[in-house]
C-alpha cells in the first residue's frame, strides 16, 4: 500500500509540473468550468422566478444538488478522468504494452496517470455554491451530515469512477471509441436535475442500470435532509457492486488486448 | 540454467474481412466474415542464463508477437512458456520486477517531461532503493554518453538520445531478462554502433539474458552467437550463427580487379561468375577450391587487386526465407 502512495505522490507531482508547463490549457480549463457553472446557476434563477419548488425540491435544494453534481464532476475530472479517458487510444495505438508489463496494478496506473490542478478553483466554487444553497434552503440534521453524507459522497465518487471506467473499458472491444466520454457526459448531465422530474422509468434506471441517484442525488439529499437509512445502505451496495463489476470487466477485457505491431 | 522455456507456443489472431467499396462497407454493418491468422505457430525453444539470442525474421514473421507473449502482454492461443520460472501472461508482480522490454517503435517515457521524471516513476514502481537508483542512472548515462540530456524534455531529444533514455528506464531495476524489439530501428549509423556496443557490454557485465529482434544484420552479427530464424510463425533455424554459415554456405566471394581487360571466358573455369566487366569480376568459388583458384588467378591473369570475402549473413538468411516460401 505504501508503494502505491509513493507512486501516487510521483504522479501528482508530475501532473502539477505538466499543468504549469501548459499554462494556456490550465487557464482555458478553469474558464470553461466556471462559465458552465455560472450558466447553469442562471438557468435555476430563471426556473424559480416562476415557481416555488420543482417536484418537492426548492431553489436552495436544487442549488445544493447542482453544487454536488459539479463537485463530483470536478473531482472526477481532476483525478481519474484524463487517465481513464486514454484507454481506447492506448488500446488502439498499442501503448497498453508498457502499462501491462509493469509490476503495479494496471487499472490503478491508468486512472492515476494525470491529475488536473485547474479543478481546484472550481471545486472551491462548488463548495461555496453548496453552502449558499444550504443557507437559503433546508438543511439536514447534524448526524445525517456528519455520518450519512461522507458515506454517500464517497459511494457517489466511487460509482462515478466505476461507470466512467466501465464505459471506457469498451475500448478493448470496439476500436476507435475515443469519444465515449461524450456518452458519459450525456448520462451524467441528467444527474444535475431531481430525477423525479423524468418520471418513473428514468427514476428506475437511475437506481439500477445507471446509478445516477447514488452518484449525485443521495449526497445532495444527505445535506438537505431527505436521506433515509435505507438509501445509505443502497448507496454502499450499489457502489460496491459497480466497483466489483468494473474490476471484473476490466480483467476480462484485458485478455482481448492484441497490441499493435 | 534455463531462463526461458517455450513449448509449442501458438498465437492466433482473429480479424474481419474488409472488402473495398461502399456497398461492401454497408454490408459489413450486418455481416462480417471472421478470419484467423497464425502469427506464431507451434514454436519451441529455450534460452540459457546470460545468453544473447537474436530473433530474426521478415515483417510479420512472429518475432514481436513471441516477445509480447514472453513479456505477458499477450495471451497465447495454446502452448506453454516459462520465463524465470513464471508463466508470463499470469502477470505476477514478482516476474514483472525481473524483466524489461524495450520497443524501438514505442515510447514509454513522458514526451513532455525530462526523462529523469519517467525514471523517478519507474524507481517507485520497481521499488529501486535511492542509492541503487542514483548509481544505476549515473553508470548507464555515463556508458551511453547522455549525462547532459537527462533534464531535457523527451520531445526535444533526437531519436538516438530518446532510445538511450528508453534503455535506462528499462534497466533501472536491473532486470534478469531483457527483451529488445528492434532497438536500433531508425537510428543513424553512429547511434546504431553505440547502441550495439552498449548492449554487448551490458550483457557481458551483468549476465542479463537478452532476446533481441532486429532487421539489421549488423546488430545480429555484432551481438548474437546464437540466432533463431522465424518466418510465418515457424522456426526455420535455431543454432549458432557460425553453424548457420557452415550449413548453408558452400562458397566464398572473390572480387578481382585487373590492370588489363580480361575476357569473361578466361574466368569461367575458376568459379561461377556473378558480375563481369573488362577490368573487374565477382566470382563465387567453392570453399574447398578458394585457395587454389585464387593462386591460379594471381599467376595467370593481370591482377591489380584481389579480395576474398565470406557470403554476407543477410544473403544467407534471404536465401532461407526464399526457400521456405
Amino acid at each position: 500500500m505504501r508503494r502505491y502512495f509513493r507512486i501516487l505522490k510521483v504522479l501528482v507531482r508530475v501532473s502539477f509540473i505538466r499543468d504549469i508547463v501548459f499554462r494556456g490549457a490550465f487557464y482555458i480549463d478553469l474558464f470553461h468550468a466556471v462559465l458552465w457553472l455560472g450558466l447553469f446557476f442562471l438557468v435555476i434563477e430563471v426556473f424559480f422566478s416562476h415557481t416555488e419548488s420543482i417536484v418537492g425540491w426548492t431553489k436552495g435544494n436544487l442549488i445544493v444538488l447542482l453544487g454536488i453534481w459539479s463537485l463530483l464532476d470536478d473531482l472526477a475530472s481532476g483525478t481519474f478522468w484524463e487517465g481513464v479517458k486514454r484507454i481506447p487510444t492506448l488500446v488502439a495505438d498499442g501503448n497498453m504494452d508498457f502499462i501491462l508489463t509493469r509490476p503495479v496494478d494496471s487499472q490503478f496506473l491508468i486512472a492515476a496517470e494525470r491529475f488536473r490542478f485547474s479543478r481546484v478553483i472550481p471545486l472551491i466554487a462548488d463548495i461555496a455554491l453548496i453552502s449558499y444553497g444550504l443557507s437559503i434552503g433546508s438543511i439536514g440534521s447534524l448526524w445525517t451530515i456528519l455520518l450519512g453524507f461522507p458515506i454517500v459522497i464517497i459511494a457517489g465518487y466511487l460509482t462515478v469512477l466505476s461507470v466512467f471506467y466501465l464505459l471506457h473499458t469498451l475500448g478493448f472491444w470496439f476500436l476507435r471509441i475515443d469519444n465515449i466520454w461524450a456518452l458519459y457526459e450525456g448520462i451524467e448531465n441528467i444527474g444535475k436535475y431531481p430525477l423525479d422530474v423524468f418520471g418513473r422509468h428514468i427514476k428506475l434506471v437511475s437506481l439500477t442500470v445507471v446509478p445516477l441517484t447514488v452518484m449525485f442525488t443521495l449526497p445532495a439529499e444527505a445535506l438537505v435532509g431527505f436521506l433515509s437509512g435505507a438509501e445509505v445502505i443502497n448507496a454502499l451496495l450499489v457502489s460496491a457492486l459497480f466497483l466489483w463489476l468494473t474490476r471484473k470487466f476490466y480483467q476480462y477485457s484485458v485478455r482481448r488486448y492484441s497490441s499493435v505491431a | 540454467m534455463l531462463i526461458i522455456e517455450v513449448k509449442n507456443l501458438t498465437k492466433k489472431y482473429e480479424y474481419y474481412k474488409k472488402a473495398p467499396g461502399l456497398l461492401a462497407s454497408v454490408k459489413s454493418l450486418f455481416h462480417r466474415e471472421k478470419l484467423y491468422t497464425k502469427a506464431v505457430d507451434n514454436i519451441s525453444f529455450s534460452v540459457e542464463e546470460g545468453e544473447l539470442v537474436g530473433f530474426l525474421g521478415p515483417n510479420g514473421a512472429g518475432k514481436t508477437t513471441t516477445l509480447k507473449m514472453l513479456s505477458g502482454i499477450l495471451y497465447p492461443t495454446s502452448g506453454e512458456a516459462r520465463v524465470l520460472g513464471y508463466t508470463p501472461w499470469e502477470r505476477k508482480k514478482q516476474y514483472q520486477k525481473q524483466f524489461a522490454i524495450v520497443m524501438g517503435q514505442k515510447n514509454q517515457l513522458w514526451w513532455d517531461l525530462p526523462a529523469m521524471d519517467s525514471f523517478i516513476l519507474n524507481k517507485e514502481i520497481y521499488e529501486v532503493p535511492d542509492a541503487q537508483f542514483k548509481q544505476t542512472v549515473d553508470e548507464l548515462a555515463e556508458l551511453l554518453e547522455i549525462k547532459d540530456i537527462l533534464d531535457v524534455q523527451v520531445r526535444k531529444l533526437s531519436l538516438g538520445q530518446r532510445m538511450k533514455c528508453e534503455l535506462i528506464a528499462a534497466l533501472l531495476h536491473q532486470p534478469k531478462v531483457l527483451f529488445l524489439d528492434e532497438p536500433t530501428i531508425g537510428l543513424d549509423v553512429v547511434s546504431q554502433q553505440k547502441m550495439r556496443e552498449f548492449i554487448k557490454t551490458y550483457n557481458e557485465q551483468k549476465k542479463t539474458t537478452i532476446l533481441l529482434t532486429s532487421h539489421y544484420m549488423e546488430d545480429v552479427e555484432a551481438l548474437c552467437k546464437r540466432i533463431i530464424i522465424i518466418d510465418h510463425g515457424q522456426i526455420l533455424y535455431d543454432g549458432a550463427l557460425a553453424d548457420l554459415m557452415e550449413k548453408y554456405v558452400d562458397h566464398k566471394v572473390l572480387t578481382v580487379t585487373f590492370t588489363k581487360a580480361v575476357e569473361r571466358g578466361d574466368l569461367e573455369k575458376y568459379g561461377e561468375i556473378k558480375e563481369s566487366a573488362p577490368f573487374r569480376a565477382l566470382l563465387h568459388i567453392p570453399k574447398t577450391e578458394v585457395k587454389k583458384s585464387a593462386a591460379a588467378i594471381l599467376t595467370k591473369l593481370p591482377v591489380d587487386d584481389i579480395l576474398i570475402d565470406e557470403v554476407p549473413v543477410e544473403e544467407v538468411i534471404r536465401k532461407i526465407f526464399t526457400a521456405h516460401r
